[in-house]
């Protein structure tokens, strides 16, 4: 079966003892790709467009992106400090995959500098360490791309009636590998891969495995 | 001025280190092996502890920045011990009540009092390293639960526990095993951790042979984030280099022969970034790769056009 980082994170969730807002069909729709964005990952999706490329997204003013038919428009007193914290020698939406026996998980990174890998987020709510720094995404990308430090670089916005975006801050944090995280990852790959067939979906992974094609 | 090159490492001179643990368990006596340190004692409980080195008892927020105003003082001293955070963070709200008492009526902060907090021991945390040492920060342990599922964190109150994960390059649970103190910097299900050395779980000496043993820990770690910045500005002129190289490519026939020197690149960090460069370079030079074909091809679906061979 082949997963994605994002899925195994999202199975991660819902298997929190006391979690209560990720539903079990709401899990399942994003296991089968038929999950619908929400308008705070659109949000998410559009900022980091305008920060992989901003020449691209440039309109008088600031920033529009349009994400699953929302239109976002970001202000350069918005972006301005995002931007220049983005370090100009690395690359945006790398790929890798890696093997878990029989299984596979493929993740992206929003961006890798030297040996540096910089996952960008944003929320609406306030900073909470735990919540990036107890996910599993950030594990499988060490397993995969094998970073000497992962940096979460957090926006911290705002949107207002009119739909207008603010930026009201920004946080930045290390994470590093540890000894046991290919362990931790498989783990949880075993976990899924037998709740997926438990639940009868497992030949969406299988195919996804199979229609798998990389350059090099 | 000095500006180093993206290429160039970036050393890190005074790490931060965070250490927390239960009551009693010796980290105070593991602060005083710090190199040259000055233990800041905020919890009041410096004269239980092993090994004691010079202290200061903080009594009111005064205290701090009187010390931190000293030049002189300061200077035989190489590490700072905040010991705890968390009573740190006592005698600021304590400081804001007296000050600001809007911000805490009664000496507890109101919602707008703890955002004030916060920014106060970020700021505070920002001049204590501007000190240009190396700085220790002490915590006790609490243990949060979620259903049958426990996990061990430092025990600091409101947003500048996020402050303290952020600023922290290491950060170590001081538990014991049986009859053995360990301070492991692993995060594990049981306990949160950052190990950027990579260390193993450390069984700590009787604390009576301790005496050094942060002091060695501290060096170590510098050497190890240097390491990382070595390493790093490494793996960039790597990808550099092929960037150099892959932006000569102008036919799918190039892409292709490039592709079996990119699959031996043994280190995934380096393959990862060159392979997007491969990519992002194809699309700019009207070059896709065909899932079908399983080979870069022209974009208007041509056969790829070959390279001239050049002439003998």
């Amino acid at each position: 079966m082949r997963f994605s980082a994002t899925q195994l994170e999202s199975f991660r969730l819902f298997m929190q003892p006391d979690q209560d807002w990720l539903s079990e069909d709401e899990l399942l729709a994003t296991l089968t790709g038929t999950f619908v964005p929400t308008h705070k990952i659109n949000l998410g999706q559009a900022f980091g467009r305008v920060l992989e490329s901003p020449d691209r997204y440039a309109v008088p003013g600031g920033y529009r992106v349009q994400v699953n038919h929302e239109t976002f428009d970001f202000g350069h007193d918005v972006m301005a400090d995002p931007l220049a914290c983005i370090d100009v020698c690395g690359v945006f939406e790398a790929k890798a995959v890696k093997d878990y026996g029989s299984h596979q998980v493929a993740s992206k990174a929003d961006h890798l500098s030297g040996a540096r890998l910089t996952e960008f987020k944003t929320t609406l709510g306030s900073f909470d360490f735990d919540k990036y720094a107890d996910s599993y995404q950030w594990r499988f990308m060490v397993d995969a791309f094998r970073p000497r430090c992962v940096i979460y670089r957090v926006f911290l916005l705002s949107e207002g009636s009119n739909g207008v975006i603010g930026l009201r801050g920004m946080e930045t944090f290390n994470l590093f590998p540890y000894a046991a995280l290919h362990d931790d990852c498989a783990a949880l790959v075993a976990a899924c891969a037998d709740y997926a067939t438990v639940k009868g979906i497992a030949a969406v992974f299988d195919e996804r495995q199979k229609d798998a094609v990389s350059p090099c | 001025m000095r500006i180093i090159k993206g290429i160039d490492p970036i050393p890190v001179e005074h790490p931060v280190f965070l250490i927390f643990g239960q009551p009693g368990i010796g980290k105070s006596s593991l602060g005083y092996s710090c190199q040259d340190a000055l233990l800041l004692d905020f919890d009041k409980g410096a004269h239980r502890a092993a090994n004691r080195r010079d202290t200061l008892v903080i009594d009111t927020w005064t205290d701090v920045q009187d010390l931190i105003g000293d030049s002189d003082t300061l200077a035989s001293y190489g590490t700072l011990v905040i010991d705890t955070v968390g009573r740190c963070l006592d005698v600021m709200t304590a400081n804001m009540a007296s000050v600001q008492p809007k911000l805490a009526p009664g000496g507890n902060p109101t919602l707008q009092g703890w955002g004030q907090l916060k920014t106060n021991f970020r700021t505070s945390i920002s001049a204590i390293r501007s000190l240009g040492k190396d700085v220790l920060l002490l915590a006790h342990d609490r243990e949060d639960k979620d259903g049958d599922y426990r996990i061990v964190r430092p025990d600091i109150a409101g947003g500048s526990y996020g402050e303290v994960m952020k600023v922290a390059d290491f950060v170590g649970y001081l538990y014991m095993s049986g009859k053995d103190r360990v301070l492991d910097f692993n995060p594990t299900d049981r306990w949160i951790g950052k190990n950027p050395a990579g260390w193993p779980p450390f069984k700590l000496p009787p604390i009576a042979k301790s005496t050094e043993f942060m002091a060695d820990l501290f060096n170590q770690g510098r050497d190890a984030l240097g390491a990382l910045s070595d390493e790093s500005a490494g793996v960039l002129r790597d990808v550099e280099q092929w960037r150099e190289r892959i932006s000569k490519f102008t036919s799918a026939h190039a892409f292709n022969d490039a592709r079996p020197t990119i699959k031996a690149i043994s280190s995934p960090i380096v393959q990862t970034q060159v392979v997007k460069l491969l990519l992002d370079l194809a699309v700019k030079k009207g070059v896709v790769f065909n899932k079908t074909a399983k080979k870069f091809v022209d974009a208007s679906n041509k056969p790829p056009v070959e390279d001239p061979i050049p002439a003998a």
